[in-house]
């Protein structure tokens, strides 16, 4: 975890509070005044007012972070500093999203592989009927690697559903792209090459981070 | 150094125990021969035409002779060693891209009973397009079915 601590980027309070109340809710914060007072809780709602203030609202905790009936509601200005307590992903929450953790995996074989493959351009078809072809690349030998390119398949298939409900994105895909590649590198990369859309991503590599579906659903958005 | 006909004869036996010979009494050769000439042939062809291929099959016949269940081969044979084999086949062939994964990989079935296993966790192998099956033949035959199926399955899928 540590190596991968060194790699976030540095966030505001503002930004790291919008992101958990979004994204993990239930993380338990310690938040220390400007004035030097605790309070523990969870984030029950965080927002701009017209004057640009953030105000948050805390759901206090117990001794024993058990949620109580008291809230508090400040300005995320007066918030001199905040501690997670026992985050689910931390370094999810401090890169708001953009390095996650690494699954593990086990091992898979490249019939089970080449389904998902084939299953994923089926629940696209059927979710939004628009063709988007069978993913191609090329299959490596060793079984977790496998179950890796078997997962993200999975994980990419959902991000281009989502992405498609958008009208304009699904318009935008059908005019342009019939095709899908999935290319082996190191980082991800997305580009669209005559009528083919190809993700370069460290596909093969099972130490990586696993792929960001926001980071990658606005690289998609970019060549649409 | 003498060895005495005591000692010799004990020695012959230990011999005979580790390596597993054993000798199939008339009753087992006879129930043997009974599935050999009947359910086993049937089964193979299922499992061929499922594949659309001939499999190889090699069978430790006298492995798989257990003692005093001769009136059970018919059905244990079948449930242990066949059943799982041809529904793992189904699921697996259901589809053209199963068929042709199935027929690139699975050239061969060794079925036996040499290591005492009567769990699928532990009685499938599968090695350089090789299925070797080693399970007791008359133990957790019906219960074990399903598990035996699941493991076959899976052991199969990540190979192909």
């Amino acid at each position: 975890m540590n190596d991968l601590l060194k790699s976030v980027p540095a966030i505001n309070k503002q930004e790291l509070l919008f992101y958990i109340a979004e994204h993990f809710p239930a993380t338990i914060l310690s938040i220390t005044t400007d004035a030097g007072r605790s309070y523990t809780g969870v984030v029950c709602t965080i927002g701009k007012v017209k004057n640009d203030e953030t105000f948050l609202v805390l759901q206090v905790a117990g001794d024993r972070n058990e949620l109580t009936t008291r809230f508090l509601h400040l300005t995320v200005g007066k918030i001199e500093s905040i501690e997670l307590i026992n985050p689910a992903d931390l370094t999810n929450i401090l890169s708001l999203g953009k390095i996650v953790k690494s699954e593990t995996y086990e091992s898979s074989g490249k019939l089970e592989t080449q389904r998902v493959l084939h299953s994923f351009s089926e629940a696209i078809f059927n979710a939004h009927a628009v063709n988007v072809g069978v993913p191609t690349i090329a299959l490596p030998a060793d079984g977790l690697k496998l179950n890796r390119i078997l997962k993200l398949t999975q994980k990419i298939q959902q991000v281009i559903i989502d992405l498609l409900k958008e009208e304009d994105a699904l318009t935008s895909w059908k005019a342009r792209y019939s095709k899908i590649a999935f290319i082996n590198t190191d980082s991800l990369a997305v580009k669209g090459v005559d009528n083919s859309v190809e993700i370069h991503f460290a596909f093969e590599n099972i130490h990586a981070p696993e792929i960001s579906a926001e980071e990658l659903s606005d690289l998609l958005m970019s060549i649409l | 150094m003498h060895t005495s006909p005591a000692t010799y004869f004990w020695a012959s036996t230990e011999f005979l125990k580790k390596i597993k010979i054993k000798t199939m009494g008339l009753l087992e050769k006879r129930a043997v021969k009974a599935f050999q000439d009947g359910s086993y042939k049937k089964l193979t062809d299922e499992i061929n035409a499922i594949t659309g291929y001939t499999i190889e099959f090699e069978i430790n016949w006298d492995s798989l002779a257990e003692e005093g269940s001769a009136d059970r081969y018919e059905d244990c044979f079948t449930q242990v060693y066949f059943t799982p084999l041809i529904a793992g086949l189904k699921e697996i062939a259901a589809d053209e891209m199963g068929k042709e994964a199935l027929k690139e990989a699975l050239k061969k079935v060794i079925i036996k009973n040499e290591g005492g296993y009567i769990y699928g966790s532990s009685a499938y192998k599968f090695s350089n397009g090789v299925l070797t099956i080693d399970h007791q033949p008359c133990t957790n035959a019906e219960n074990g079915l399903g598990e035996r199926t699941t493991e076959l399955t899976a052991i199969l899928m990540k190979n192909l």
